[in-house]
């Protein structure tokens, strides 16, 4: 009920809406829909309320709340149903817990903080309070595990668009995943499989979009790798809008890979991509190899051309960009 | 169909001058072929398909007769002849990576593995991920056992279809 009153105000915008046309069309007291405005107010509304002419919304809260990632999203199953908190230890934790409960494809889990964000490999991810975009989304594609991976790049690339339509920024793809703009770390992604050997039971895609931290707000362990939306551009950015942005490409992107395959995304992907034709370092925990990022194959694969011109298959590792005054030395 | 009747029926086919025999009931195809070379059919070749599995080979086996009413039962359950949980030499099973990746034992570097030999797993205990561009799949045990062997290196990269773990069956 109360999105329903929030929903007629943001019709009614920017006239007023009186209490007996909310009363008519929702079939309510006056009373209830006088408590539901105070309800908005405490979530941050502003709502001006004035006799004989009705309510009016004037202020909408930097809050991702369901209704506002609703409100206008060109989807049809991306980001449809929303799992929304204030805090939250990990949204892939959360996400995973409702994916074995047997939520719809498409569930969105996103937080304003995360306490527990995680990166790969136990990694810590900085998540502060409605600073950024802190979710994750469950997908049940009818796939192979073998055929599954590249999923991570396709995220990438959903959200390389979003920056670029509700932020005007582009960022560069780090193979597989990470999104950068000036060389520091502005997205990361971490994908979490769930199958069996012939079929994918569930997939999480976990994604951090550092948006609204200023500069000076990152702990110091990551000032000098880190960078946000606003550290880029100097402006805020509206974080509702970007994640409706990333939704929709998502959405676009998956739909396109389950009919067509991974290839349509690989193109996309070469264009946001920071790391072909490069000197590259790839470190793994046992080895490490150094060469020339060559090209991507069908499975996602990275292709390095080693010093000695033999070719090396990478399917994980950190990828280390070589200073481009290095780059004259493979 | 049912595991006794399938039983019966290998026996019926093992004690007669069948050399093959293709049965259809109830969305469960049974062929029994006797090998030609082996004097007075003393293996037998045994395949089950089912309508929803496609077909499952079950292998080469010893006269049927040998077979206890356990391992009939292994044969026979569709599920039990998934890639990831073949009978290995020993009667151990062992887990198989479903993809193409890095094999990591423990959730992150400085953690305590998830499992170390001679552990005794659940069936659905993590026991390793394998990660592939980012993405991470935390392997579950398809069986309550005991931890024999672990096949792989922390760090090394797998293929598909390659062995990670040999696990007693308990």
């Amino acid at each position: 009920m109360r999105d329903k009153i929030l929903e007629l105000l943001k019709q009614g915008q920017p006239e007023y809406v009186s209490g007996e046309a909310i009363c008519q069309r929702l079939g309510v007291s006056r009373t209830a829909v006088w408590k539901h405005i105070q309800s908005l107010r405490s979530m941050g509304y502003e709502i001006e309320a004035v006799t004989n002419a009705g309510y009016r919304l004037i202020g909408v809260p930097d809050r991702l709340y369901p209704a506002e990632i609703g409100w206008g999203l060109k989807t049809s199953f991306m980001g449809r149903h929303v799992h929304y908190c204030e805090r939250l230890d990990s949204t892939n934790r959360l996400a995973r817990e409702l994916a074995a409960r047997g939520v719809p494809e498409g569930t969105l889990v996103v937080a304003e903080e995360q306490t527990g964000g995680r990166g790969r490999l136990g990694r810590g991810w900085f998540s502060p309070y409605a600073k950024g975009i802190w979710c994750s989304l469950i997908l049940r594609p009818s796939l192979s595990p073998l055929d599954a991976p590249p999923l991570t790049m396709l995220a990438a690339v959903a959200v390389a668009e979003a920056l670029q339509r509700a932020a005007g920024l582009k960022p560069g793809i780090k193979w597989p995943n990470d999104l950068l703009a000036g060389g520091r770390k502005l997205c990361g992604i971490l994908t979490e499989l769930d199958a069996e050997v012939e079929k994918v039971n569930h997939l999480i895609v976990g994604i951090g979009v550092n948006v609204n931290i200023a500069p000076g707000e990152f702990p110091p362990d990551l000032a000098e790798t880190a960078t946000s939306v606003l550290a880029v551009t100097g402006r805020r950015a509206s974080r509702v809008r970007l994640l409706q942005e990333m939704l929709a490409a998502l959405e676009y992107w998956y739909l396109r890979w389950q009919k067509e395959g991974f290839s349509p995304v690989l193109s996309r992907w070469k264009e946001y991509s920071v790391t072909l034709g490069r000197a590259v370092l790839v470190t793994s925990h046992r080895e490490s190899y150094e060469g020339w990022a060559e090209d991507v194959d069908e499975s996602g694969s990275l292709i390095l051309r080693l010093p000695g011109g033999q070719r090396q298959k990478i399917c994980s590792g950190e990828v280390s960009l070589r200073p481009l005054h290095d780059q004259g030395l493979i | 169909m049912n595991l006794q009747e399938i039983k019966e029926l290998i026996k019926l086919v093992d004690q007669s001058a069948i050399a093959e025999l293709s049965l259809e009931a109830a969305g469960v195809k049974v062929a029994i072929r006797k090998s030609a070379s082996g004097s007075a059919g003393k293996k037998a070749d045994i395949t089950l398909d089912t309508s929803m599995d496609g077909l499952v080979e079950i292998g080469e086996f010893l006269s049927p007769s040998c077979l206890s009413q356990e391992e009939v039962k292994e044969l026979c359950v569709p599920g039990a002849a998934k890639p990831e949980a073949q009978n290995g030499t020993n009667g151990l099973l062992s887990v198989r990576s479903p993809l193409v990746g890095t094999f990591y034992r423990a959730p992150a570097p400085d953690a305590p593995p998830f499992v170390q030999v001679g552990d005794v797993v659940q069936k659905g205990q993590v026991l390793c991920i394998i990660e592939a561009m980012k993405m991470m799949n935390e392997i579950e045990s398809e069986f309550s056992g005991r931890i024999v062997d672990i096949l792989v290196e922390n760090g090394q990269v797998v293929e598909y279809g390659q062995e990670l773990f040999l696990i007693q069956k308990m």
